[in-house]
């Protein structure tokens, strides 16, 4: 047994061990080594085979196949950053039920996506109780929930929902380095989302009906996004609420309790920096797979510095 | 669990170490390449079998190629040993 110890400590093993420290309760692997060690036992593998096969010594073709084998177990080891969709689904189901119940029943009319400024660094939502609010940002803070003014009542939610989640996206990406403007973001943070499993089809529909020029980032454009997301609660909320058609019983609660949803609103706040306010989310029933598809109508508010004073 | 300098060693690392071990015994000892595979395929199912419980399903899907890799050489290596005993 002291020889196998005395071995693991100056093997190639020892490397793993090496790189796997605890820093805060969070376990580091480090990725690189296992590929490094792989690609190692894989070479060295294939050379002692060859060496094996011209020799023809059985010991060595034997050896060469048992370290590429080795070499390719190494490999499939190396742990995955990824999160389990299914697993996020049975996480998050209980935190969208609760925001849907809490945006039903408390009579909010509208919701604004706010990207984030000095007074919100990480942006908010705010959930209107009246109809055409009008928003003042300077009376927004992190320490704000409830509004009762004139003209703004309501309720913030500060930070915006799953705002950590944009801003990885968002920055993994270096879109606001590369200058993308927002529709171009939603196209490629669409294509991450796209490769994580998370969703199937993302469309945009872009209405040029209230549009002067060009510019995308006119003021009141309006953009519908199609979007089906590989969730389960999801499908289950457009079947169940799109049976209903009165004033509350929409499917607006899912731009707050939607993942994806809510990740994409934010994505266009903070790349046009404007205010966002999502007009209807409803089934899409041209959907190709028929399913869990919904549009997303969301307005462009206008620029932050315009409702800052 | 091993005990490494103190410390428990990662249940990974321990399964990994068992396959190397095997593996190498195996290719240094087995007289031929067909008694190789076998029992390279034997080890790779009780090591796995065992260990499964430490594993992710997603590992445990990444290593599945290798195991159909050598349950397909087992397999040619029976059909083999049958034919040469029907030949005789």
């Amino acid at each position: 047994m002291r020889y196998i110890i005395y071995l693991y400590n100056y093997s190639i093993f020892r490397i793993n061990i090496l790189y796997i420290k605890i820093n805060g309760g969070n376990i580091k692997f480090n990725k690189n080594h296992n590929i490094l060690i792989s690609i190692f036992c894989i070479f060295s593998g294939v050379i002692l085979l060859i060496y094996g096969f011209f020799g023809n010594t059985i010991s060595f073709i034997n050896l060469g196949i048992a370290i590429i084998i080795i070499g390719v177990v190494i490999y499939s080891f190396i742990p995955s950053n990824l999160v389990n969709v299914k697993l996020l689904n049975d996480i998050i189901y209980n935190n969208v039920d609760t925001l849907n119940k809490f945006v039903k029943y408390d009579n909010f009319k509208e919701i604004i996506f706010i990207p984030p400024y000095e007074n919100l660094p990480y942006g908010g939502v705010f959930l209107s109780k009246i109809n055409n609010a009008n928003i003042n940002l300077g009376a927004f803070d992190m320490e704000v929930i409830t509004l009762n003014q004139k003209g703004l009542n309501g309720m913030l939610l500060a930070p915006t929902q799953y705002y950590k989640f944009t801003d990885r996206l968002i920055n993994e990406t270096k879109l606001i380095n590369n200058e993308y403007d927002d529709i171009g973001g939603i196209e490629i943070i669409s294509s991450i989302l796209k490769s994580n499993g998370l969703k199937n089809n993302i469309e945009i529909i872009h209405d040029e009906t209230n549009v002067e020029n060009d510019n995308i980032n006119n003021e009141n454009r309006i953009i519908k996004i199609k979007l089906s997301v590989e969730l389960d609660y999801f499908n289950e909320y457009i079947n169940e609420y799109s049976e209903y058609d009165n004033e509350y019983n929409n499917l607006k609660f899912l731009s707050i309790s939607c993942p994806i949803c809510a990740t994409v609103i934010n994505t266009v706040a903070k790349l046009s920096n404007q205010l966002i306010l999502v007009e209807n989310i409803e089934k899409d029933e041209k959907n190709y797979d028929k399913k869990n598809g919904v549009i997303i109508t969301i307005k462009k508010l206008g620029h932050i510095d315009n409702y800052l004073w | 669990m091993i005990i490494i300098c103190g410390e428990y060693m990662n249940p990974k690392n321990t399964i990994l170490l068992f396959f190397t071990l095997w593996a190498l015994f195996c290719g240094i000892f087995a007289p031929t390449i067909d008694l190789f595979f076998t029992l390279l395929l034997i080890g790779f199912l009780i090591i796995i079998e065992i260990g499964s419980s430490f594993l992710k399903v997603e590992e445990i899907e990444k290593i599945a190629p290798i195991k159909y890799f050598l349950i397909v050489i087992f397999v040619f290596i029976v059909v083999n040993k049958i034919r040469t005993i029907l030949v005789k």
